[in-house]
């Protein structure tokens, strides 16, 4: 078990920066989560983390020792990856036991580990199986059984779900939080998902474009975004944004109405976003006032209903309780819950 | 019909493909059973008596099974230094996508063989090495090594990176993931460029004809022994070509499997 610490750390492939001065700590047995859109170099990130890419400045210390010039095969890391990259020559049983092979382990000690890993994932049944025999699912255990029999000071996740079926990515999702729960070692998992990145998660580093948006729990992330990217990738439905005028806690949006919104500080009067969740979004009683919208799609999801609505000209999504289910056509008034409706300055801050 | 007609029309082409292919090896192998007289018959008769004599030439006369061991031991070695150079080699260029050596060793493998044979020549005899079979091995890794390169440059290339790193992660250095890890999954790569390097090898000629000595001497250069300048026996000549010409057919037959998927590999895996 090991904390991991990442300081000033600054990747580039000639003139093209891929991670520029990047700088968290990792607690000693937390579930991290790097998450953010494709190219954003979360993955990279992790492999810097393994010793599998070099950067060019900066520090990364596993424990208390500085590891950037230490090779992966020294840092006791184990690291599951998307495609599995189990050995396909070999049975499962020594795809597991390899790495404890040549660290020169004792054959008892290979065996129990084995033995322990494989009931954990209850993939005993499958030890002397070549991976090809194996389905995606099965694989993906068996690419999790090679990194637990390692014991290693942190785990490293590359999208490990990726190549599954939804199905099977809810139930290994849970069994590695579950896994987490059990070894309470360092686990560092990449993710583009959202959802993923917040079901596993104690915090999450938000990333874009080799930078470090927002580092916090998901409850943070969900309520207290810093930047409208973060808002609107945390969260689904996505969150809404509304043009509006700002001045002090009231929005003035292009349709004239007036929306009372959260602000961090106070500034002088300008133009920006105000920003809302679907789930935060409900409608008045008949009758009552609020911000009117003609409802475009209705999706009926039982336990909730999703509308897509239009406000001025401005799409917005709505989740309400499943049991009411307006019509498309109709008008409806939305009341924002109080304190909900957060405000972004033109750069995509929050202010 | 007309899926007999489409299937019709490929077997004749390759028939007649095969034919003529097939038909300068089999005039060699009967030319090897017919008598000095009739070797020489215009027109060449396909009904005839054959006989063993050019046989009992080859090996009873001369010292043919000396040499064809030759040939042997100068491809085989040279194959076995072949691929141990090529191997990690093409490793390392392929895993850190380095185009110039492999281009390098193409042009050594391209450039003509009479480049090489003066320097050589000056270069082994000083070392005393003139005719040795170190001098045919060494020469011949030039042949063997570049073309077992590219062989097994798309092998390479196609293996999962994912499973290198994995190897690093579970605490290997470069050899051994290359040895317990890589060669597993590549190795119908390295039976292809086997064979092939021994097959080229065994039939190079001109650095054979110019580096081995009177005991070193190849099958190939020793059979150019029956063509004189009056004089050529052809039923010997076609005896020699025949047998030399039996240890890549009977290699290729046996690993033929391997070569298909083998040659086919950097097509297909996309």
């Amino acid at each position: 078990m090991s904390s991991v610490a990442v300081r000033n750390v600054v990747k580039s492939y000639g003139e093209h920066t891929i991670i520029e001065d990047l700088s968290f700590d990792i607690q000693d047995g937390e579930f991290m989560v790097f998450v953010g859109p494709s190219g954003c170099g979360k993955s990279t990130l992790l492999r810097m983390i393994a010793g599998l890419e070099s950067f060019q400045r900066g520090e990364i210390a596993i424990g208390s020792r500085v590891v950037n010039f230490v090779p992966a095969r020294d840092r006791n890391i184990a690291m599951v990856f998307q495609d599995y990259a189990l050995y396909p020559h070999m049975t499962i049983r020594n795809n597991m036991s390899f790495g404890l092979k040549m660290r020169g382990t004792d054959k008892a000690e290979i065996e129990r580990r084995v033995a322990q890993a494989s009931e954990i994932l209850q993939i005993g049944h499958l030890l002397d199986r070549k991976p090809r025999a194996l389905s995606g699912g099965q694989r993906q255990r068996v690419a999790m059984g090679r990194a637990i029999v390692r014991e290693p000071d942190v785990f490293l996740f590359d999208e490990p779900l990726s190549n599954l079926d939804a199905k099977l990515r809810v139930e290994v999702r849970t069994e590695i939080k579950r896994l987490h729960a059990r070894l309470k070692t360092t686990m560092i998992y990449v993710t583009h998902d959202q959802v993923e990145a917040m079901t596993m998660a104690d915090r999450i580093v938000v990333l874009r474009g080799g930078a470090v948006e927002q580092i916090g729990t998901p409850a943070d992330l969900y309520h207290e975004p810093r930047t409208r990217f973060v808002a609107g990738f945390i969260g689904s439905p996505a969150m809404n944004f509304l043009p509006v005028h700002i001045n002090g806690e009231t929005a003035t949006l292009a349709t004239g109405d007036q929306v009372q919104v959260r602000r961090l500080g106070s500034s002088a009067a300008a133009p920006g976003e105000l920003g809302i969740r679907p789930e935060h979004i409900g409608i008045t009683a008949p009758g009552g006032h609020g911000v009117e919208c003609v409802v475009d799609v209705v999706e009926p999801l039982g336990s909730d209903t999703l509308l897509s609505v239009t406000v001025g000209d401005t799409p917005v999504m709505v989740r309400l309780p499943g049991d009411v289910v307006p019509k498309a056509g109709d008008r409806l008034q939305l009341a924002f819950v109080p304190g909900k409706a957060l405000a972004f300055d033109a750069n995509g801050a929050r202010i | 019909m007309d899926n007999k007609q489409r299937t019709l029309l490929p077997t004749v082409l390759f028939s007649l493909g095969a034919i003529i292919f097939m038909s300068p090896i089999l005039w060699m192998a009967l030319s090897s059973f017919k008598s000095p007289l009739e070797v020489t018959a215009y027109p060449p008769s396909l009904v005839f008596e054959p006989t063993l004599e050019n046989y009992e030439e080859l090996f009873g006369r001369t010292e043919f099974l000396h040499y064809t061991w030759n040939s042997f031991v100068v491809a085989g070695l040279s194959t076995l230094l072949g691929l141990v150079l090529a191997i990690p080699a093409a490793f390392a260029i392929s895993w850190h996508r380095m185009v110039w050596p492999a281009t390098v060793s193409l042009f050594a493998r391209m450039a003509p063989g009479t480049l090489f044979l003066l320097p050589w020549f000056i270069m082994f005899s000083n070392l005393g090495l003139s005719g040795s079979y170190t001098a045919l091995v060494l020469a011949h890794a030039v042949v063997t090594m570049p073309l077992a390169l590219w062989i097994l440059l798309p092998y390479f290339d196609g293996m999962p990176r994912e499973v290198v790193e994995s190897g690093q992660i579970d605490g290997c250095r470069g050899p051994t993931i290359l040895v317990r890890l890589v060669l597993p999954m590549i190795y119908p790569g390295v039976v292809v460029a086997t064979i092939m390097s021994f097959v080229f090898s065994w039939n190079y000629f001109l650095f054979a004809l110019a580096l081995s000595g009177f005991d070193t001497k190849t099958a190939i250069v020793a059979s150019f022994n029956f063509i004189g300048e009056g004089t050529t026996n052809w039923g010997a000549l076609m005896a020699a070509a025949t047998v030399i010409a039996l240890p890549p057919l009977v290699l290729t037959f046996m690993v033929q499997r391997w070569l298909v998927a083998g040659l086919s590999f950097g097509a297909v895996k996309g």
